[in-house]
């Protein structure tokens, strides 16, 4: 339950067409494993998202099943999924 | 001009020569591909590559982080350079937007237009690029439009003091051409001639032009007249724009005629002529015509380029015969650069509403254009639809595009694409309309495509519209979503009764789980907890999961202080089953709940909310809440990781304690080696177990590098020994350089535990210490068992493997590091690079085997699409004349890497050998197109290593090259030259742009002033630069300025016109001639002549940053009394603040605040900055809280710290005598609040006074001070300010009183942040590397010693300090440091200037690039750990 052990499983996602949000998202990566966190954001001021997303899966039998299927094809456009980069312990006072 | 170009560049001669001598040996391979050897004449001022886009944006961020460091000496530096930047950033923008797609948009020319304004003081050069892009450069503006925009920059450069010169003119004279703008030449030439400015051949020819696009014959002899009278060569435009004044006036014969009068003149017709004759046709619609000549232009030299026909479309459709479009476009032939020039046709055609013709042309764009560059199909058009949906084109025709684009294959996505535009204009009609076509063709319309208008409407609180988008929806069939209600719409009301009122009026379901979730998160985000709790125990609330409401509830409760309502909310998620719905078992929600809202929670926030929690935790006890031990131990890491051990305990109480183990009571803190010892043989005594003290013992031991000791202890107790004391061992072992007794201890700890991973750095320094000491087969076994545990790689890691083969490569082992080297990559524990594949050729290199090392570098092609040190061996082979392994060389890459790569390879290697004949020959290949990457690598590497011959030979033969970025290629020249201090050189590079027809980059012109400069030369021209911040360097000014005044004195011309008075000074100014610039005013005060209110506020300017305030003041009063009304420009008034403050009338320079203030002006945030500072060194803390209340109404716009005003408040007490008062005020300033209010804390640093005690050598205020800072750390572990101090009191070399402070206070030590920030900011500014290793000297066990080194490393560099350096790297080696690309760059670059050699390939690439490498990593890093787990 770490700050550590919870960012293990992610996955980072970019060049995620604007028609498509968390739900479709959440749904095509539950093909891989457990989907357990899927944050997407959005604009404020456009009221876009932003095009990329991280999907943390509950383990890491997910998350390589993820890595390991290329390319990633949702709806006619091509996902760009990569490892989450690891965490750099930074304070959290900012 | 083509004429004299000629005779005085023989270069140009050479470019000219018809007959290309292709190399000798491989004229098979340079196919040239169609096209490719037309010469192109695209519009534009430079070309810029990616990369250097990323810089700018990159550099920009480290500007603005330097900026927030506010107080020390200098921020008006890094102010002034980021406004260069901007501009800079804005200008590549505007660039390579015309590159890719052939226009700008209104909205960044804008932009940037405004940013000149806010920066002021226009230059020449920036009004230029301005106005040339108000043309058709804009072709989604309609033409009136544009010329307007035009006057708008005109007149506004002209008043901020921009001066015109003829360029100006002709750019405005081109504008008005292109748009087509009906105004009198006559009447230009007189406003040209009141501004003293004398026309040129341009300007003439442009004028006829205009006369002719109006048909009017009569007056373009008029013009020609004064051509001829004046014996200006009457060139073939002229002749081009008579054809088309002769057909405009509907005499074709006449037309027609003109190419035979050329031909007697001399001159031949040609592309510019022809294209008229066929515009000329086309306006008529005679296709016949335009067949026969074009048939005619192919039997002459003549070739027309796609960009022309273009252009005959373009009079087709505008004339009204667009039948005849087709014909033309099959003519196309697609050339490089056909792209942008069509896309700006069909945006022409489409804002003239043409848009079925725009289309034709869209369906004609070369098809390989739509392949992405990695395969995927990309789509056409997207500019087209875009340009349509602004232009509010009828729904059907939209849809009529969208299908026929589908259908053909052109578009995947037409109508989403469509319907982006559409949200994204907030055209809600026409984005309905859309949605309704795709719900038709069966695609999914969803609730985030409505958010674009909701958000719209939700910042207007615009309920009328929101309700729309509503009906819109329901329409569509779309029940709306808790996201949609709580994020977008009910945030539009006032209340959330007047939303349910509206909502229920338009038919929503008000008793969904969706809208009911929407609430919960609505109220509980507003910290209203009470109406929570209403909605969630009322009987009618609908089961929520918790999940959708969390992330608002804990953003409540930390809001919150009321344990009693937080308390009953979480009982009610603990039993109410419509909140935690099966499978989710009560206990883990809650558990997981409590976790993350700690987990929200900033240290100083749970500091400050500590009692309110402990409550909170009692209460959730007295209502047998239990939660899982996991849970617990998460939260009691979060906590200790705050500080706040105390709160475990409470927390504690709430788990099941059964399932308790006692480890999980207190996290033991580290313990002294003796304390350890004894411990240990306690424990051993009694027969307790003892794993857990030897362990820590160990480590000890090995973090005192006591390795002998530690070897001791593991045979006493070695059957106690667990996984972390063996990786200890083993690590200091490799450290040591101990191979036998690491792996003996690695085998040992096999033995015992099989299962057993050590971390991969540990591996890696055996694999390391293994190999260097022969044992191969057991470092490939450890490679094996990596691999086999699967260990989790770093980053670092194939940095650790390059350093491993590298070694070998140096002791000559070519089979260990081909063995390694397989074993790496067939294990997949790093991917083949360049760097990796690099030892095995490095082998051969040293020892000067050719043939072997070529023959490495091609199997590491064919095995892992990597040519290592390819460039080395080509250099080699071209100097040894080793004609055939060349041209095996030569084969082979452009085999596997294609022609154009292998002509860079070669041609680099040509010149780095001096063979420039040959090198010419290459960059000469017809088809070869500049790549900026390869080119800046190569002018990098010529200007670390002081090639000036090389790269000037570079730049003079990339001249003609296809793209070849001009201004970039003779900056690298310039930075060379400055590196040479050879102004000189520089002067006839300055000739050759001109030559050229270059438009230099503002930092271009910079550099080559600074030149000039340097070599005490005048410079001819108008620096671009914020030059009125010099103010500091004042004295070089003056003493120049005097130089100046003797010089100038007998050149002074007598001025007539105010034009000309303005003019004299604002040009003196700007060239730092103040004194002169003053005397002129003088002499037109005599004259009794008004000056306009720019050229006073610019002299104004110059005096002040001269410090002159005097006469900075006379300027003042005659321009008050000259012009009603006269007010300082922003940035002069700023300057009279801070030279007022400079020179002690603090009290007039807040009475100038204060007219400031009262003229709605803003002053800049360093102009502020001074006079506080003045203020508080005068000790009026008086002033002080006078000026900070002055301007708090403008907090908004200028941002300062409060802490400026805190500092120089407790300044000011000190200069008072006061200490006391200051430490009292500091301290009630500094000490955390108790009421959960966040206070400054975190973000608070008092160096500045720490500094200025310091320096005054205020000792007791020191000690009184710092007892201050060490209670704020005791007592509320607010490490701050005492760390602050620490580094205050080693940056002035008191390296003693730091460690005597670090002793009384150790947690300054675990201050990573202040102290990695501290690392770099002496880096960056002062360089000083003694800095650094005090630091390190006094912190032994600092933990990022990576970061350390690295910016040890730039401050080597900075100082050229090779011997130190090089002593750094063996140490980082030693200690088993990461040493990053950039590192090893600057090593090399320093050992290669002194002559050394580098032990290790040099990172090939520049230090931009990999500096920003590693800022995008860690920006990757960084914004991956800053996300919240905030879910849906």
């Amino acid at each position: 339950m770490s700050a550590a052990s919870r960012k293990a499983f992610e996955v980072f996602v970019s060049k995620i067409p604007w028609t498509v949000a968390t739900k479709e998202l959440k749904e095509y990566f539950g093909q891989f494993g457990n989907v357990r966190k899927c944050l997407l954001l959005f604009d404020k001021e456009t009221g876009f998202h932003r095009g990329f997303c991280w999907i943390g899966f509950s383990n890491e039998e997910g998350l390589r099943n993820a890595l390991q299927k290329d390319p990633h094809v949702l709806e006619g456009t091509k996902l760009l999924v990569q490892r989450n980069r690891k965490v750099v312990f930074e304070r959290r006072d900012k | 001009m083509a004429t004299v170009l000629l005779s005085s560049s023989p270069v140009m001669a050479a470019l000219l020569r018809s007959a290309r001598i292709l190399l000798r040996s491989s004229a098979v391979l340079l196919r040239v591909p169609p096209g490719g050897a037309r010469p192109c004449h695209y519009p534009k001022v430079a070309s810029f590559d990616k990369r250097y886009l990323t810089n700018v944006g990159a550099r920009l961020f480290s500007i603005a982080t330097q900026q927030t460091g506010l107080s020390k000496e200098e921020p008006s530096t890094a102010v002034r350079s980021r406004q260069a930047q901007q501009f800079d950033w804005a200008l590549n923008k505007l660039d390579s937007s015309v590159r890719r797609t052939g226009r700008i948009t209104k909205t960044l020319l804008l932009k940037i237009f405004h940013d000149i304004c806010r920066t002021g003081y226009p230059s020449g050069n920036q009004a230029l690029l301005l106005l040339r892009s108000c043309g058709s450069l804009l072709p989604e503006i309609p033409p009136a439009e544009r010329t307007e925009l035009a006057h708008r920059i005109w007149d506004k450069l002209q008043s901020l003091g921009a001066v015109y010169d003829v360029s100006h003119y002709n750019a405005l004279l081109k504008v008005y051409l292109q748009n087509e703008h009906k105004f009198l030449p006559t009447e230009f030439l007189s406003k040209m001639e009141a501004a003293s400015i004398v026309p040129n051949r341009v300007t003439y020819q442009r004028l006829i032009s205009a006369y002719c696009n109006e048909g009017d014959i009569e007056g373009a002899s008029k013009i020609l007249g004064f051509m001829k009278n004046n014996n200006l060569p009457i060139t073939e435009a002229v002749f081009s724009a008579l054809v088309t004044g002769h057909a405009r006036a509907s005499d074709m014969e006449n037309a027609e005629n003109i190419l035979s009068v050329m031909k007697t003149a001399g001159i031949e017709p040609g592309p510019d002529t022809y294209l008229a004759l066929l515009r000329a046709y086309a306006e008529k619609g005679d296709i016949e015509h335009i067949k026969q000549t074009l048939e005619t232009i192919e039997k002459t030299n003549v070739s027309l380029l796609d960009r022309d026909l273009l252009q005959v479309i373009f009079s087709l459709s505008k004339s009204g015969h667009e039948k005849l479009v087709p014909d033309i476009l099959e003519r196309m032939r697609h050339d490089r650069g056909y792209i942008p020039d069509a896309m700006n046709l069909c945006l022409t055609l489409v804002t003239r509403g043409l848009e079925d013709t725009a289309f034709e042309v869209l369906k004609t764009f070369p098809s390989n254009h739509s392949e992405g560059q990695n395969g995927d199909a990309m789509d056409l058009g997207n500019f087209f639809l875009r340009h349509c949906v602004n232009m509010d084109k009828s729904i059907d025709r939209l849809k009529m595009y969208c299908r026929k684009l589908q259908e053909s294959d052109l578009h995947t996505s037409a109508l989403q694409f469509t319907l982006y535009c559409a949200l994204d204009a907030k055209k809600t009609g026409m984005a309905v309309e859309l949605m309704k076509e795709m719900k038709m063709d069966g695609l999914p319309v969803r609730q985030h495509y409505f958010w674009p208008l909701l958000i719209h409407h939700q910042k207007h609180k615009n309920v009328q519209g929101t309700s729309e988008v509503l009906r819109a929806m329901q329409e569509l069939g779309l029940e709306t979503d808790v996201d949609t209600y709580s994020n977008y719409i009910l945030s539009s009301f006032d209340s959330l009764d007047s939303a349910r009122a509206v909502l229920k009026e338009e038919g929503c379901s008000l008793d969904s789980p969706e809208f009911a979730a929407a609430e919960l998160r609505i109220e509980a985000s507003r910290g209203r907890l009470e109406n929570v709790l209403s909605l969630l125990s009322s009987p009618v609330m609908p089961a929520v999961e918790l999940g959708i409401f969390r992330g608002g509830l804990i953003s409540g409760f930390r809001r919150s202080k009321d344990v009693n309502t937080m308390s009953k909310i979480t009982e009610l998620l603990y039993r109410d089953g419509r909140y935690c719905q099966t499978p989710s078992r009560p206990t883990d929600l809650v558990g997981f709940f409590l976790y993350n809202l700690i987990d929200s929670m900033s240290d100083s926030e749970v500091q400050a909310k500590e009692e309110v929690l402990r409550q909170y935790f009692h209460q959730l006890k007295e209502m047998d809440i239990v939660i899982p031990v996991n849970t617990y131990r998460g939260i009691r890491n979060l906590l200790d990781s705050y500080h706040v051990p105390e709160l475990i305990k409470d927390v504690l109480i709430l788990v099941d304690q059964e399932s308790l183990k006692s480890s999980d009571l207190q996290k033991s803190p580290g313990s002294k080696v003796s304390e350890l010892e004894s411990n240990l043989r306690d424990l051993k005594a009694e027969g307790r177990p003892v794993r857990d003290v030897l362990k820590q013992l160990i480590l000890a031991l090995c973090a005192e590098e006591n390795l002998q000791k530690a070897l001791e202890v593991k045979e006493t107790y070695e059957d106690d020994m667990a996984l972390g004391g063996y990786a200890a061992l083993i690590n200091q072992c490799c450290r040591h350089g101990k191979a036998e007794e690491a792996f003996s201890l690695k085998q040992e700890l096999n033995r015992k535990d099989s299962s057993a991973t050590l971390d991969i750095n540990k591996y890696l320094s055996l694999v390391k210490v293994l190999s260097k000491d022969g044992q191969l087969q057991d470092a490939v076994d450890i490679l094996k068992e990596i691999k086999e545990k699967n260990v989790e790689l770093r980053d670092s890691s194939s940095t650790s493997f390059f350093h491993i083969l590298n070694a070998s490569a140096m002791r000559g082992e070519e089979e260990a590091i081909k063995r390694l080297q397989d074993e790496i990559f067939t294990l997949d524990l790093a991917k083949p690079s360049a760097n990796l594949c690099s030892p095995l050729v490095t082998v051969y290199l040293e020892r000067g085997d050719l043939p072997g090392a070529l023959d490495a570098t091609m199997d590491c092609q064919k095995k892992y699409s990597q040519l290592p040190r390819l460039h080395d061996i080509l250099c080699k082979l071209v100097e040894n004349g080793e004609t055939e392994l060349l041209q095996k060389a030569m084969d082979f890459i452009s085999q596997e890497r294609g022609e154009m790569t292998m002509l860079y390879d070669i041609f680099f290697a040509f010149l780095q050998t001096k063979k420039y004949k040959e090198a010419r020959r290459i960059i000469e290949t017809p088809g070869l197109r500049a790549r900026s990457g390869r080119l800046q690598w190569f002018a990098e590497k010529c200007i670390t290593t002081n090639q000036v011959d090389t790269l000037e030979q570079l730049v003079e033969m990339t001249q003609k090259l296809f793209e070849s970025d001009r201004d970039e290629m003779y900056y690298y020249l310039l930075r060379s030259y400055l590196e040479n201090g050879d102004w000189k050189k520089a002067e006839v590079a300055w000739t050759k742009m001109q030559e050229e027809n270059i438009i230099p980059r503002d930092r271009t012109l910079r550099l080559l002033a600074e030149i000039l400069e340097s070599g005490g030369q005048e410079v001819p021209f108008t620096v671009p630069e914020t030059w009125y911040d010099e103010a500091n360097v004042s004295e070089d000014v003056v003493s120049t300025t005097k130089e100046h005044k003797l010089r100038s004195s007998h050149t002074a011309v007598p001025a007539e016109s105010h034009l000309d008075f303005q003019r004299r000074v604002i040009s003196l100014c700007k060239r730092k001639k103040t004194a002169d610039a003053y005397t002129i005013l003088l002499e037109a005060e005599d004259k009794g002549i008004t000056l306009s209110s720019a050229a006073y506020n610019i002299l104004l300017k110059s005096l002040l940053a001269e410090s002159n305030l005097e006469d900075a003041m006379k300027v003042k009063d005659i321009a008050c009394t000259r012009i009603k009304g006269f007010t300082l420009s922003d940035a002069a008034n700023s300057l009279l603040l801070i030279t007022q403050g400079r020179r002690g009338h603090l009290k007039d320079a807040v009475n100038t605040l204060k007219s400031i203030l009262q003229a709605e002006r803003v002053p800049t945030q360093m102009a502020i900055t001074r006079l506080v500072q003045g203020l508080g060194k005068a000790g009026d803390v008086e002033g002080i809280q006078e000026v900070e209340g002055l301007m708090e109404k403008l907090a908004q716009h200028i941002k300062l710290s409060r802490m400026l005003y805190i500092n120089n408040t407790a300044l000011a007490h000190i200069y008072n005598h006061n200490t006391d008062q200051a430490v009292e005020y500091l301290e009630s300033v500094l000490t955390p609040a108790g009421d959960g209010t966040k206070s400054l804390l975190p973000l608070s640093s008092i160096s500045f006074v720490f500094r200025r005690v310091l320096e005054e050598k205020l000792d007791s205020t020191l000690d009184k001070l710092s007892a201050m800072a060490e209670r704020l750390a005791q007592h509320f572990s607010f490490y701050r300010p005492v760390t602050d101090l620490f580094l205050q009191l080693l940056d002035v070399g008191r390296v003693d009183d730091a460690r005597l402070l670090l002793q009384r206070c150790a947690g300054i030590a675990e201050q990573r942040d202040i102290l990695v920030s501290y690392i770099t900011k002496v880096a960056r500014n002062t360089g000083k590397a003694e800095n650094i290793t005090a630091l390190l000297d006094v912190l032994p066990d600092f933990t990022d010693k990576e970061v350390a080194y690295a910016y040890l490393m730039k401050c080597y560099s900075l100082n050229n300090n090779c011997s130190s350096a090089k002593e750094l790297y063996e140490k980082m080696l030693k200690e088993n440091v990461k040493t990053d690309e950039l590192c090893l760059k600057r090593l090399a670059v320093l050992l290669r200037n002194a002559g050394e050699p580098v032990p290790f390939t040099e990172p090939p690439e520049s230090f931009k690039y990999y500096a920003d490498k590693l800022r995008q990593e860690h920006q990757e890093h960084t914004s991956s750990s800053s996300s919240s787990s905030e879910e849906d």
